[in-house]
């Protein structure tokens, strides 16, 4: 139906620019005497010769003669009345002319004006019709500021997709540069899904000297210091060394494979020292499209069935729960290896957030390694991981973060009372929609430098169902990615290679609000 | 959509409505004025409508504009032609053509009504078309309009740029018929 309404409205604003943009011309008229008559526009295609008893010659085509003295051509002589009192071929001498006028008519401007904005908007358009699983799709994004602009760098609980699924998701706000006690952090909801904020707290906890805080997949946190970059890093596609020497927005990834999108890919690294006890390997990533493709895909497949699906977890059905689980199970995270006494790459640890926008950052802790031990290798998806960094550190001892509940909320400039004691209540949630914008503030200790920052979100949120993926609906399909995951992600392959090259370009593009 | 984009959205769509109305209308009899390509090959005036004072009190005309000289503008009225002094004149609009933007403003409503396929995308596509849609119509509208009291600037639209011709009985002249014009 909506695909109709695309097409149609297409079609008819496609009609709308041929009726429009023909006939609309501005005119541009020039009064010329006899004695300037070598300045006398010739684009004009007519040309008028006006004549002192008042009559008008109306002539085209028309040619001057300077030399004689003389305009001629074809046309009509018209008296002062506008009668027609001759017509056919004319030779008026200049003596005779009181003055000449000619006109050149052109296409108005404005056509051009919304000939761009007609372009845009079939563009969209076209975009929404071919490739409705690109637009762009996220859990609650969190703006902190670096120290001198707003970065996004965090996304909440992007794995609760369903009220059952409601979550605690920890995010490291490793950039984050605070100017002052008063710490601001703007969440959004820049996607057409519905989020329901069960709480937003800012974990601060100590660092260490010339250290940092990182905290692992089980949500505990470590104080790390010597924290020493790769000097080695190769893959696939050779050195990757560059690219994950600091979290600066350039980051490692690869393509899936064609046959199949669970296809595994490892990453050599190696380290100036990696033997010994309590280290950590931190590890700044996020995810790429593929998991937010195959989510998009599922909800597809299942169709107007979607419903019942949400419906079954919230009543707390064991099976449907594992099953919404097993495509991530399938695609799995990135694991952290180390060669064993019998030379045999062995996973000692993996981290796994869900989200396609925030890069997090995590770490590893690895056991403790044999004398000698400089290598470390990862072992993920293809093509479903860009990382960011890779560190070594020591982990010094665990810690525990001051927990910080908003004492402030503000939406625009205007202080919004009720959000804050919604946020500020565990047992009330802040429901948010597509363009919903806040800025919550935090009072951070006094020596708020030396606090290490992380993100602490609960809730879930709700994807709009949108009616151009219901053409794609086949429950059978639905069946395979929940039950035989690894054959769905066989199966949908060459589907998603099709579109990877140009996925992410398309989804940031149709963000539907933009910070 | 929040309560704020919905009214940003209904807002845009009313002023869609509403700025595309806001276009310049001459007050030509309707089928009188020639459109940008005719006017290559009219010889008539242009339309003009001219606010003037006589003895303090503000009076109006419309009609074919005929010459406009340093000292006076002469217009073809309905009752024939009138000779207004230059310094009386408060204001006077002159049409030189008929704008034909009608289908302008319908591709600039069509394009308003497709953004219903961007889903909430319109919240900033419908404003998009709203603001370039009214104000292309408005622009091309107002493009054939000349208003000024300047008969310098007027001349070039009238039947005689030249002036009025020497010895031209005014009650001679008769107005264009827009019943026997042919429409190239």
């Amino acid at each position: 139906m909506r695909n109709a309404l695309r097409w149609l409205s297409a079609s008819i604003l496609v009609v709308a620019v041929v009726v429009g943009c023909g006939k609309v011309y501005k005119q541009r008229r020039t009064l010329t005497e006899p004695a300037q008559v070598a300045t006398i526009d010739h684009k004009s295609p007519f040309l008028k010769a006006h004549m002192r008893d008042g009559g008008v010659y109306i002539l085209s085509p028309w040619s001057v003669d300077p030399t004689a003295r003389t305009v001629s051509g074809q046309g009509e002589r018209l008296d002062a009345n506008r009668r027609s009192v001759g017509t056919g071929a004319h030779l008026i001498a200049l003596d005779s002319v009181a003055l000449f006028e000619t006109n050149v008519v052109s296409t108005h401007g404005s056509v051009a004006a919304l000939s761009i904005v007609t372009g845009a908007s079939l563009a969209l358009t076209a975009l929404c019709l071919t490739n409705p699983k690109a637009c762009f799709g996220s859990c609650p994004t969190f703006y902190v500021s670096d120290g001198t602009r707003a970065v996004l760098e965090a996304e909440g609980f992007s794995a609760s997709v369903a009220p059952a699924l409601e979550a605690t998701d920890i995010d490291a706000l490793y950039r984050a540069r605070p100017a002052s006690r008063m710490f601001e952090v703007r969440m959004t909801n820049e996607a057409l899904e519905t989020h329901v904020v069960r709480w937003a707290r800012v974990l601060a906890a100590p660092r260490p000297d010339r250290g940092r805080v990182v905290a692992t997949q089980a949500g505990a946190f470590w104080q790390a210091s010597d924290i020493v970059p790769a000097q080695r890093c190769s893959a696939s596609e050779g050195d990757c060394l560059a690219a994950i020497g600091t979290i600066d927005g350039v980051e490692r990834f690869s393509t899936t494979d064609s046959t199949d999108l669970a296809a595994r890919e490892v990453i050599d690294l190696e380290f100036p020292i990696a033997a010994g006890d309590s280290l950590g390997l931190i590890i700044g990533s996020r995810q790429t499209l593929l998991s937010t493709y195959l989510l998009y895909q599922a909800m597809s497949y299942m169709g107007r069935s979607v419903g019942q699906w949400l419906a079954a977890l919230q009543r707390g059905d064991i099976r449907v729960r594992e099953q919404s689980q097993s495509l991530g199970r399938a695609l799995g995270g990135i694991e952290v290896q180390v060669l064993d006494a019998g030379g045999v790459w062995t996973t000692v640890g993996q981290t796994q957030e869900t989200g396609p926008l925030a890069s997090d950052v995590r770490v590893v802790p690895l056991p403790r390694l044999r004398p000698g031990t400089t290598r470390l290798r990862l072992r993920l998806t293809r093509g479903h991981w860009r990382i960011d960094y890779l560190a070594l550190a020591r982990l010094s001892g665990p810690v525990t973060p001051l927990r910080l509940d908003p004492v402030m909320v503000r939406r625009g400039n205007t202080t919004d009372a009720q959000a804050l004691a919604l946020l500020t209540d565990s047992s009330r949630t802040l429901v948010t929609l597509p363009g919903d914008e806040y800025t919550l503030v935090y009072q951070l200790p006094e020596d708020f430098s030396r606090y290490e920052l992380f993100l602490e979100s609960r809730g879930y949120y709700l994807e709009w169902m949108r009616e151009e993926w219901l053409a794609e609906e086949n429950p059978a399909r639905a069946m395979m990615m929940f039950l035989q995951p690894n054959e769905a992600l066989r199966a949908l392959a060459p589907e998603f290679k099709a579109r990877e090259r140009d996925m992410e370009a398309a989804f940031w593009r149709s963000r539907y609000v933009r910070p | 959509m929040s309560a704020r984009n919905s009214r940003w959205t209904a807002v845009s769509a009313a002023g869609l409505v509403l700025l595309t109305g806001a276009c310049f209308h001459s007050t030509a009899p309707r089928g009188w004025l020639p459109t940008a390509v005719e006017a290559q090959r009219d010889a008539y005036g242009g339309w003009i409508k001219l606010d003037y004072a006589v003895n303090g009190n503000r009076q109006a005309l419309h009609g074919e504009l005929i010459a406009a000289a340093p000292d006076s503008v002469h217009v073809l009225t309905s009752e024939g032609m009138v000779a207004v002094l230059t310094a009386t004149v408060i204001s006077g609009t002159l049409t030189t053509y008929d704008a034909n933007y009608g289908g302008l403003r319908l591709w600039a409503i069509f394009g308003g009504v497709s953004t219903l396929s961007h889903g909430v995308g319109l919240v900033f596509t419908l404003p998009l078309w709203a603001i370039a849609g009214s104000t292309a119509t408005a622009s091309a509208s107002k493009a054939p309009r000349v208003e000024s009291t300047n008969p310098a600037l007027l001349r070039a639209y009238a039947r005689f740029p030249q002036g009025i011709p020497p010895g031209l009985d005014p009650r001679s002249l008769r107005q264009k018929d827009i019943r026997t014009l042919s429409r190239h």
